[in-house]
């Protein structure tokens, strides 16, 4: 288990160095200069170059590049161009509020979907499962800003539990704060939780035809009880792929939900980082978002030596 | 006394008839053997007895009545009582029949748990003696190991255990030893044997093998089609065969093919010294260990053109490493393997010329073939290998031609193979190693998914094509019976050597090698003196396409 989880830590660290070179060469060194780029077609040269200074371009690549990781490293990644304040306090005040959605929305998909999933294949060709299938095929076909918009207008609007949109900022109370973010991360969590219960029922049937669960039969466990025993930790092992690409999902890719709803997230700053062409937030909020998801699936790898006992021990 | 009897059993699924008035009586403390071809009903009959057919569009009519219980009558909750608690079962593929995620022990222990409301202490302690019972010793064989850490023959013992952890009154084997080699198979039936004696317990064992039945059981039914056609004491069922489907399964289990022995004189395929060795990881420790396996060690041999060659041995020998290094799939570490002169290394391209010389067969019929090609595709799939050299037409045409020589139709080339039989699937294998025109197949266990009468034809056909074409075969099998039906001269392999090397009739007749003694007494075999006298009738010769 020990080695496992080391040679993933170690591939963990080869994907941050590999995406981090990426994303520096394709900002850095693709033709173009980043300082004229961000000042846009009219800008005077003193300008250009006073930017350039700004941005550190002038030095050597090595240390170009050296410097912007080093900075990371220790928390420091510039100071954004068109806010004025450093990167990171513009990352962190979005990172409370995206981070905290992409986990209740993932949260809201969980309880949704194994439920659903698990009693519609127990129930496999009835009509419940029939219906339940049809449900999470709308839930997967309908756009989720539209379901947003309908959230607002039944919730927000005509019964007023929940405010349209904005964010009150943690300091106000959990609570609330977990209140506005409710209808954003329900909206996020139907289309997910859609996709999540597919695989979970059919990721079940599998397995429900494995020949241990015939086993488990023949030792007297009740249809019931072989699919909790046997059946669902074995079916766990492709739903826990999903899970993890899901919650990268979630983390950067709520963009139009938090547009929706007035929401100050990750997505929304690096949607405005590009078209204020501000590429120091750009470049900074991207490795950000590769560190999350190369973690997520590092966890999502740890999980699957918990659940499958033959990653850890070897073949 | 009766403790299990099946009265007038009819199953139907969507109206077809799977079993038809099926009734058998099994004893208490014996062993009762149920022997037929794949799609007899041997399986469902098992499973009707232990309620576990598929519930949806399955009519049951007849009465099963077990210990004085009618089965029928009982809820499923009654059932799961009976499951496990009274009847226990095992099954072919002990690969696949255990769960991969949770210990041996948990495995054995969750019956006794279940029915027994054992503590978990209890339980643990307990399925520590069950697993010594079926000879894991716990010092070996922790109850914290995972099914995956075991061999296939160790897994069986485990299902075993497991199934035995009450003390069931019956326990349904259903083909147990299938999936094992010989020496495995000989020792899954003796622990079988000894519960049947020890512990009081009556046997159902389910087979398509005659001589399994010969060997373990007391009373036997034959089944076809989901009939009964024919049941009694073994011996005497034996001797009899009052019904020619017996005889039939018999005629196709004795293999006696029309096979003429060759004059070889010309070299083939020459091995010489050849070592493969290979690099395992030990996934144990925390720094990267890498040990090396032997798994061939200094063979040689030649083969003779139009030559049958056995290769025998249990798995994990380097039977299928061998194969592989002939076919040039792998580096040899050591020695030269040259056909018809030219030396086949993966190391160099080994030229067209020597490619089309030689094909393979595997065992499966049913994973080999791309489902979502034509026949006409995968027969013609070796011409890539020789850079297509002819027109479409012509190639349809050698398509054609190949599938006639191995009993099909030259129009079966626009069929999917998901429309094909196991025994046809397996000709049209054999069509695709023929149609470059080869002088060597390697047959890796070829015919060992098949029933015992697909079996007989599709080694009458490999003989057919040997006498027409003068190939050799390499015939790889666990199977003593095949080898020593259809080869001229045979190889045993233990540990990655040769052990011993001879004519096949003198190897089988007078083992020299110690290993090859045991092999030959591990393999189950009907007694001389139950052979019946009388000759068999004409008809059955007469082998038709199923």
């Amino acid at each position: 288990m020990l080695r496992y989880a080391i040679t993933r830590l170690i591939s963990l660290g080869v994907s941050l160095l590999a995406a981090s070179l990426l994303i520096f060469f394709v900002i850095e060194v693709i033709p173009g200069d980043a300082a004229s780029f961000m000042l846009g077609l009219n800008a005077s040269p003193e300008t250009v170059v006073a930017l350039r200074e700004e941005l550190g371009l002038s030095g050597s690549l090595m240390r170009r590049y050296l410097d912007w990781t080093g900075g990371m490293l220790i928390g420091d990644f510039g100071v954004s161009y068109t806010y004025r304040v450093p990167v990171s306090e513009l990352v962190m005040a979005r990172i409370s509020v995206s981070l905290p959605l992409a986990l209740y929305a993932l949260i809201l998909t969980i309880t949704m979907a194994f439920p659903v999933g698990i009693f519609a294949a127990f129930n496999r060709g009835k009509l419940s499962d029939f219906s339940l299938m049809g449900v999470t095929q709308l839930g997967i076909a309908i756009p989720n800003f539209w379901f947003a918009m309908l959230l607002v207008m039944a919730f927000a609007v005509s019964l007023k539990w929940f405010s349209a949109g904005g964010f009150p900022g943690w300091e106000n109370g959990v609570l609330l704060g977990l209140k506005s973010l409710t209808l954003p991360a329900l909206a996020l969590a139907v289309t997910q939780a859609s996709i999540l219960a597919r695989v979970m029922r059919s990721s079940i049937i599998e397995t429900l035809s494995q020949d241990y669960i015939r086993t488990a039969r023949a030792k007297g466990l009740s249809r019931r009880q072989a699919t909790t025993r046997h059946a669902l930790r074995n079916a766990m092992i492709p739903v826990l792929t999903i899970i993890g690409l899901q919650f990268s999902f979630l983390l950067a890719g709520a963009i139009i939900i938090e547009n929706v709803f007035f929401l100050p997230g990750l997505g929304r700053l690096i949607f405005q980082g590009i078209t204020q062409r501000d590429l120091i937030v750009v470049e900074s909020v991207v490795m950000l978002l590769v560190f999350a998801v190369v973690l997520v699936n590092f966890v999502v790898d740890i999980a699957y030596a918990i659940t499958d006992p033959r990653l850890r021990t070897g073949r | 006394m009766t403790l299990l009897s099946v009265q007038n059993l009819n199953v139907k699924i969507q109206d077809f008839a799977i079993l038809n008035d099926i009734s058998l009586e099994i004893p208490t403390g014996r062993s009762f053997g149920i022997v037929g071809e794949s799609g007899s009903g041997k399986s469902m009959t098992a499973l009707s007895i232990m309620g576990l057919l598929p519930t949806q569009g399955v009519r049951r009519t007849g009465r099963i009545v077990f210990s004085g219980k009618d089965l029928g009558l009982l809820t499923e909750r009654q059932m799961c009582a009976i499951r496990g608690k009274e009847i226990g079962m095992i099954f072919q593929e002990p690969m696949t029949a255990l769960n991969p995620v949770k210990t041996i022990g948990h495995q054995v222990a969750e019956t006794l748990i279940l029915h027994a409301g054992f503590s978990t202490r209890k339980a643990r302690r307990e399925a520590k003696e069950r697993l010594d019972r079926v000879e894991l010793p716990q010092s070996t064989f922790p109850l914290h190991l995972y099914p995956h850490q075991l061999s296939g023959g160790q897994r069986q013992r485990v299902c075993i255990a497991l199934a035995i952890a009450l003390r069931p009154k019956l326990l349904i084997a259903d083909e147990p030893t299938t999936a094992l080699d010989v020496s495995t198979q000989a020792q899954i039936l003796k622990l079988l044997r000894s519960l049947v004696e020890e512990e009081g317990m009556s046997l159902m064992l389910i087979t398509h093998d005659l001589a399994v039945i010969a060997d373990m059981a007391e009373e036997a039914a034959v089944m076809q089609d989901g009939h009964v056609v024919e049941h009694g004491q073994t011996e005497r069922l034996f001797r009899h065969m009052r019904h020619p489907y017996t005889k039939k399964l018999f005629a196709s289990h004795r293999l006696e093919t029309s096979r003429k022995p060759h004059q070889h004189r010309k070299a083939l395929l020459e091995v010489s010294d050849v070592r493969r060795q290979y690099k395992v990881r030990d996934n144990s420790s925390l720094w990267i260990k890498t040990a090396i396996k032997t798994a061939v060690r200094d063979i040689s041999f030649t083969l003779f053109k139009g030559e049958s060659l056995g290769l025998v041995g249990e798995s994990g020998c380097g039977k299928s490493t061998l194969a592989r290094a002939i076919l040039g799939l792998d580096s040899l570490q050591n020695g030269v393997i040259r056909l018809d002169g030219d030396v086949i290394d993966s190391q160099v391209k080994t030229g067209v010329d020597v490619r089309r010389k030689m094909q393979v067969v595997f065992q499966d019929p049913y994973g080999s073939f791309n489902p979502r090609h034509s026949v006409k595709k995968l027969v013609a799939e070796p011409f890539h290998l020789i850079g297509n050299p002819y027109p479409r037409q012509a190639r349809d045409q050698r398509v054609g031609m190949a599938l006639k020589e191995v009993g099909l139709s030259p129009s079966d080339m626009h069929k999917f193979i998901h429309e094909f039989s196991g025994g046809q699937r397996q000709r049209i294998a054999i069509a695709r190693a023929l149609v470059l025109r080869p002088e060597l197949i390697v047959l890796d266990e070829a015919v060992s998914a098949l029933d015992a009468s697909i079996r007989s034809q599709i080694l009458d056909l490999l003989n057919q094509l040997q006498d027409r074409y003068g190939l050799s075969y390499i015939f790889i099998s666990h199977d003593l019976a095949v080898v020593k039906a259809v080869t001229d001269r045979v190889l045993v392999m233990q540990n990655g050597r040769i052990v011993e090397v001879g004519k096949t009739t003198d190897v089988f007749h007078s083992p020299q090698h110690p290993y090859t003694k045991r092999l030959l007494a591990a393999s189950p075999t009907i007694p001389e003196d139950w052979v019946p006298t009388h000759d068999w009738p004409t008809e059955l010769s007469d082998h038709s396409l199923q």
